[in-house]
């Protein structure tokens, strides 16, 4: 009976941290540029092959090169990137990653905290691919159009 | 006890030094470390259940696990996972290879793995001891079990795995696994067995010797985003050592049951924005030959899940996960009822509700509930009396990762 009890105070417990943190939760859309090494054989991409790219399934360009791609960490772009393109939210976007690492079938992709630091890993790696705001001066990198 | 604390003193040194390890494979020639730990309790009431104890509260109910992984070449990487789990009075913190291998990925279509292997036997068996990747803290245990583990966890084998594209049709991901099982008896799979056995005179008596088994998973990513659907197998043969005894030493024989098993399931996966929704459906279909005499099995199990994440902190989660021991009986219509046992021992109907808290990055705590009905599921040797049909139990875990 005590359990009973416990469990029925659980359950209603549940509901109000349901009704807080529903209204908790808001995020702004914003606009995010693709950019990738100069030396990457492509200036367009298909939408798909951006998330075979970012969830590792792709993972040479058509020339052969090895697909190098990063992240940023955090961040208003980095949730845009995620919602936009690979239709996951950063919490499924970590989990996917953690469960390829904990699984070891693979790893997790660089992640970087500025547009700054993503721009000079990108503009110094070969086959380099990465996302920043639209605002970030990217005349060291290519910007990629995604069909 | 030495070697567990050995490992679990290196894992605190490692893991709870610095989260930021987990990432700096650059200072470290290239190699990645990532870790877990999750200690849980759990409570029941009516039955001891997962726990041979849990009815007076367990923290028998732990996992961890480090591993270590490293790109060695372009198209080649190689890693370990060690892990370690307690489940009451099994698997007990044994340190064991979860998995390890070196992974050639020849082409995107196409990458070869050779070690030892998870299995891909349903949507989660590969990440089932990894708290972390879930809303729930029991996994549904009519696709699950978690003292059968050892059974459909790994094997030593090779295998192959690949992405195809197929256009406008979306895409298709597969992975094919041929090996060796080992079962550990320790880790649940004597003390399940011998449950069943309970009754009749007949004991386990010695580590079952498995032969080669093959297993595989194909999944179609179909058009519609977020919308997945695999199937899934395993197939192998084994042979269990029992001992069958008369009462009499003179007389008490050792004998062996072989076993011939399919196991073969579909799932669906839905994500859409920050709903996730699964279900499973799986028939294990047995043959055992015991004094030349065989027969045939067919157990059918199925759950449905879903989960909410409202924002970065708090998640929610149910599933209802059903367990029919035999697809042919249902109803419990062939079940020798006795004082203790009853017709609900045919069926688990297990309803959960799950809540999940990210303390931030590396820590999580969850609790959960469950209101059972059957014990299909529920061992007679960790519970003389099983008449009551309908039960309850809970979960609390806090998890580190890194």
């Amino acid at each position: 009976m005590k359990l009973k009890r416990l469990m029925r105070i659980i359950i209603i417990g549940l509901g109000l941290l349901v009704t807080i943190a529903g209204t908790v939760s808001a995020v702004t859309a914003g606009d995010v540029k693709i950019i990738a090494n100069k030396n990457v054989p492509a200036s367009s991409i298909s939408s798909d092959m951006l998330k075979e790219i970012f969830l590792g399934k792709k993972n040479t360009w058509d020339n052969g090169m090895s697909i190098n791609y990063v992240t940023l960490d955090s961040g208003e772009t980095h949730n845009d990137f995620l919602k936009t393109y690979l239709q996951k939210s950063d919490a499924q976007f970590n989990n996917y990653w953690k469960k390829q690492v904990f699984t070891g079938q693979g790893q997790m992709p660089k992640a970087f905290n500025s547009d700054k630091a993503m721009i000079d890993f990108v503009a110094g790696t070969n086959g380099a691919i990465g996302y920043v705001s639209s605002t970030a001066d990217t005349g060291s990198v290519k910007t990629i159009t995604v069909k | 006890m030495r070697k567990i604390l050995i490992f679990i003193a290196a894992f605190m040194t490692i893991g709870f030094g610095s989260n930021a390890l987990a990432v700096e494979a650059d200072v470290l020639g290239g190699v990645s470390i990532h870790g877990f730990i999750s200690q849980g309790f759990l409570m029941s009431h009516e039955y001891n259940y997962l726990s041979h104890n849990s009815r007076t509260g367990s923290f028998e109910y732990n996992e961890m696990g480090i591993n270590f992984s490293k790109q060695v070449a372009d198209k080649l990487r190689i890693g370990v996972q060690i892990f370690s789990r307690d489940l009451g009075n099994v698997a007990n913190n044994k340190v064991t290879i979860d998995w390890a291998y070196a992974d050639y990925k020849w082409q995107d279509w196409l990458g070869i793995r050779a070690g030892k292997l998870k299995m891909p036997v349903g949507i989660f068996n590969e990440t089932r001891d990894i708290d972390m990747l879930r809303t729930c803290i029991v996994m549904p245990q009519s696709l699950y079990p978690e003292l059968m583990r050892d059974v459909s966890i790994a094997l030593n084998g090779v295998g192959l795995y690949g992405y195809v594209p197929i256009g406008p049709a979306g895409s298709l991901d597969y992975v094919g696994i041929v090996g060796s099982m080992g079962i550990d008896n320790e880790s649940g799979v004597e003390k399940y067995m011998n449950s069943t056995l309970t009754g009749t005179p007949l004991a386990m008596n010695g580590d079952i010797d498995a032969d080669t088994a093959i297993t595989g998973r194909i999944k179609w990513n179909t058009p519609l985003s977020g919308l997945g659907l695999s199937a899934n197998m395993l197939k192998f043969k084994a042979v269990m050592p029992l001992f069958y005894d008369t009462g009499n030493p003179l007389t008490s024989f050792s004998t062996a049951m072989e076993m011939d098993q399919m196991i073969y399931g579909i799932g669906v996966e839905y994500i859409w924005e920050n709903l996730s929704l699964a279900g499973e459906y799986r028939i294990s279909d047995v043959d055992s030959t015991l004094f030349g005499t065989t027969t045939n099995k067919k157990a059918e199990n199925y759950y449905v899940m879903a989960s909410y994440r409202f924002n970065d902190w708090f998640e929610l989660g149910s599933y209802y996960s059903i367990s029919y021991a035999d697809k042919d009986d249902r109803y419990g219509d062939n079940v020798v009822e006795t004082a203790t046992r009853k017709d609900h021992s045919a069926w688990q109907k297990d309803l959960a509700l799950s809540a999940r808290f990210d303390i931030n990055s590396n820590w999580i705590f969850k609790v959960e509930g469950h209101k059972v009905n059957g014990t299909s599921n529920v061992l007679a040797v960790d519970n003389t009396d099983r008449s009551e049909k309908d039960w309850y139990y809970g979960a609390a875990k806090l998890t580190f990762s890194f």
